[in-house]
């Protein structure tokens, strides 16, 4: 596994990634669920605009 | 000026990217794929039509290979061959320096310029010319001043990444040492005394045209981590905003960018500068190499069909330093950016000049929430054998996302400039008030124009607008807040305009002794004992320790005042006090000046 701008480790017994600096454990599927948490913030994320003298507005 | 769309496309030939090298192992395999990936990322370009800017490495000048793969890039597709100080280790640097930094800035400057003679050396012994453009993530105004003195050649710089301070410290697990925060986010040229400063003339340029290491969007960036978001495909995978694959936001970003040139003349610009390591053959955790290497085809295709329907220019950087100084020079920048990623129709105007940086929040009616004194030409000298080894932030007076802003959690004031307005004992804050504005030049002066806002203080209903001049060549911000209406004829509103500053880098309080604050001809030295003074005229506060007077004033009859902080609360505070009735008119300004 690459180490680079990961910030969980894996435990092989336990089946489970963990956090070094907090207590957050869970499996995979637990990981890339929690991922989209990084997401939710982006409420525009998939729209995309048009920007003229009116502003900008999104394209249809 | 015709609306002109002006890209910069840079690629480094890395050989040995610092945070790959780890992981592959070093050694060949490593050195060969990095290559392979230099040649995508140019083929990509080229199929597109778009010439770039081949930034060697020094690693890179020793692979005979990859000398000649630029210089038949040049030969067949008008690249230019320049010369970046990212990419320092290699064996020959390992050797002689005996040291794992890699960061041009870092090194004392007795080293500094030991590399770069080497670096630029066996440059002219590869091409046997010098080059026109050199960069890293940041490049200090002392190295500036000795290539300019060595090699005058250079004309253009990659010289800072914006807002990759703090912020993006923290989010690289207090591990990325780039902690430069406060510099322009467009082009300029930088004075001598400092890189994040623009050069008010003659006087004080220093030769060169820096351009900032990507484009990245202005209210993500300094409300955020401050890089996922910018023109560089795989910071924005890495910041997860794509579904699929399927990401309109950089798409959208480079627009927005197009579109500031409504602000600016009809001039923008574009900058996108991937290093190597994004598009490793491994992949990244948060995507695979296909989606990494999709995204920048895509990046390519846009912007070769921008330059197939005559919307945007490719430059290479030395070409493009000649154009900046034929038709910006020491101009000032503006830019009403909108929120195209939060879905929350929020705007940040933010203005750079060779006196100030600032940014006013539409969110908070228009509060400036940032603010660089430039006009202090702070020379501060970094590196090893300084007091600054890492940090080459230029220091702010308002910083409201570090140090409190409007709101704070228990006690105390935070960094925020804005007015309060009250009627019969009741008070609010302009920041309260969320509005938008539009954006016009006038008369040489920019004048941006806040839509009204109500405010309801017991019985009384005001609405009041708020407006911004911000002159070319001025020191100044000129802030007008206009009485529309009031609900009861005859009623006054209490204005007052008030700034809450500090000084800093970080979020972290610095020592306040050595500040005065003067009202009127009362001054106070800073002890943190909460006092206030009230005077009549103008209020001020020398900051000695980032050679800044700011004051502000307003008609000579005003009221005005000045508030020291305490220990938990270290902040001063400014103040001018005005009763406006309908149809009355305050008008204020706030001014930097240098102070020894």
């Amino acid at each position: 596994m690459r180490d680079i701008d990961i910030d969980m480790f894996y435990d092989e017994d336990k089946k489970e990634y963990y956090c070094i600096r907090c207590c957050y454990h869970g499996s995979e599927e637990d990981v890339l669920q929690k991922n989209q948490m990084a997401r939710f913030r982006y409420k525009s994320m998939l729209k995309r605009f048009d920007f003229d003298d009116d502003g900008q507005k999104e394209r249809k | 000026m015709k609306d002109t769309f002006i890209l910069n496309l840079v690629h480094r030939p890395e050989l040995n990217p610092e945070y790959a090298e780890k992981t592959a192992g070093g050694g060949k395999g490593l050195e060969d794929e990095s290559i392979d990936i230099f040649k995508l990322q140019q083929r990509l370009a080229h199929e597109n039509g778009l010439k770039t800017t081949i930034q060697m490495t020094y690693s890179s000048l020793f692979s005979q290979y990859v000398v000649d793969l630029a210089k038949s890039d040049h030969q067949k597709y008008g690249d230019e061959i320049g010369l970046s100080l990212l990419g320092l280790p290699c064996r020959q640097f390992n050797e002689k320096y005996r040291t794992k930094d890699f960061c041009i800035w870092m090194f004392s400057l007795e080293d500094r310029k030991r590399i770069i003679d080497d670096v630029f050396g066996k440059f002219f012994e590869c091409f046997g010319f010098w080059p026109e453009s050199t960069g890293s993530y940041y490049l200090d105004a002392q190295s500036i001043a000795y290539i300019e003195e060595r090699y005058p050649s250079v004309k253009c710089a990659v010289a800072t990444c914006w807002e990759e301070g703090p912020k993006a410290y923290h989010t690289c697990n207090n591990s990325w040492y780039t902690l430069m925060d406060g510099g322009p986010w467009n082009p300029w040229i930088p004075s001598t005394c400092n890189t994040h400063v623009p050069a008010k003339g003659p006087e004080d340029d220093s030769h060169i045209v820096a351009i900032p290491h990507l484009s990245r969007d202005l209210i993500a960036c300094f409300d955020g981590n401050g890089s996922n978001f910018g023109t560089h495909p795989q910071n924005v995978l890495r910041g997860m905003v794509y579904e699929g694959d399927q990401y309109p936001y950089l798409f959208n970003l480079i627009d927005q960018y197009r579109h500031m040139g409504k602000y600016n003349g009809g001039y923008s610009y574009n900058m996108m500068f991937v290093g190597p390591g994004w598009l490793n053959k491994k992949g990244r955790w948060e995507a695979p190499y296909s989606l990494l290497e999709k995204s920048y085809s895509d990046a390519m295709a846009y912007y070769g069909n921008l330059k197939k329907e005559g919307k945007l220019c490719d430059m290479g950087m030395s070409e493009f330093a000649s154009w900046f100084r034929e038709n910006r020079l020491y101009s000032s920048e503006a830019f009403l950016w909108k929120d195209i990623l939060y879905g929350s129709e929020k705007s940040h105007f933010w203005y750079s000049s060779p006196s100030m940086r600032c940014c006013l929040d539409m969110n908070q009616g228009g509060a400036m929430i940032d603010l660089r004194p430039y006009e202090s030409k702070l020379v501060r000298e970094c590196g090893i054998g300084t007091s600054h080894v890492q940090e080459v932030s230029y220091p702010f007076l308002i910083q409201a996302n570090y140090r409190a802003g409007y709101f704070t959690h228990y006690a105390g004031e935070g960094t925020v400039k804005s007015c309060t307005v009250s009627y019969g004992g009741v008070k609010a804050d302009m920041c309260l008030c969320r509005t938008k504005a539009v954006l016009r030049s006038e008369d040489g002066q920019r004048v941006l124009e806040l839509d009204p806002v109500q405010f309801k203080l017991g019985e009384l209903v005001a609405d009041i607008q708020s407006v911004f001049y911000f002159r070319e060549g001025s020191n100044e911000v000129k802030t007008v807040r206009k009485v529309l209406r009031t609900s009861i004829p005859d009623a006054k509103v209490c204005i007052t305009e008030y700034m809450t500053a500090c000084y800093g880098t970080t979020e972290y309080p610095e020592p306040m002794d050595g500040i005065k604050l003067i009202a009127g001809d009362k001054t106070l030295d800073y002890q943190y004992k909460c006092r206030t003074v009230r005077a009549v005229g103008c209020c001020t506060a020398v900051v000695p320790q980032v050679e800044c007077k700011v004051s502000m004033h307003a008609s000579e009859g005003d009221e005005c005042f000045v508030k020291e902080g305490y220990a938990f609360s270290p902040m001063f505070t400014l103040g001018l006090v005005r009763n406006a009735g309908q149809g009355e008119v305050f008008e204020s300004w706030l001014k930097l000046e240098k102070a020894n």
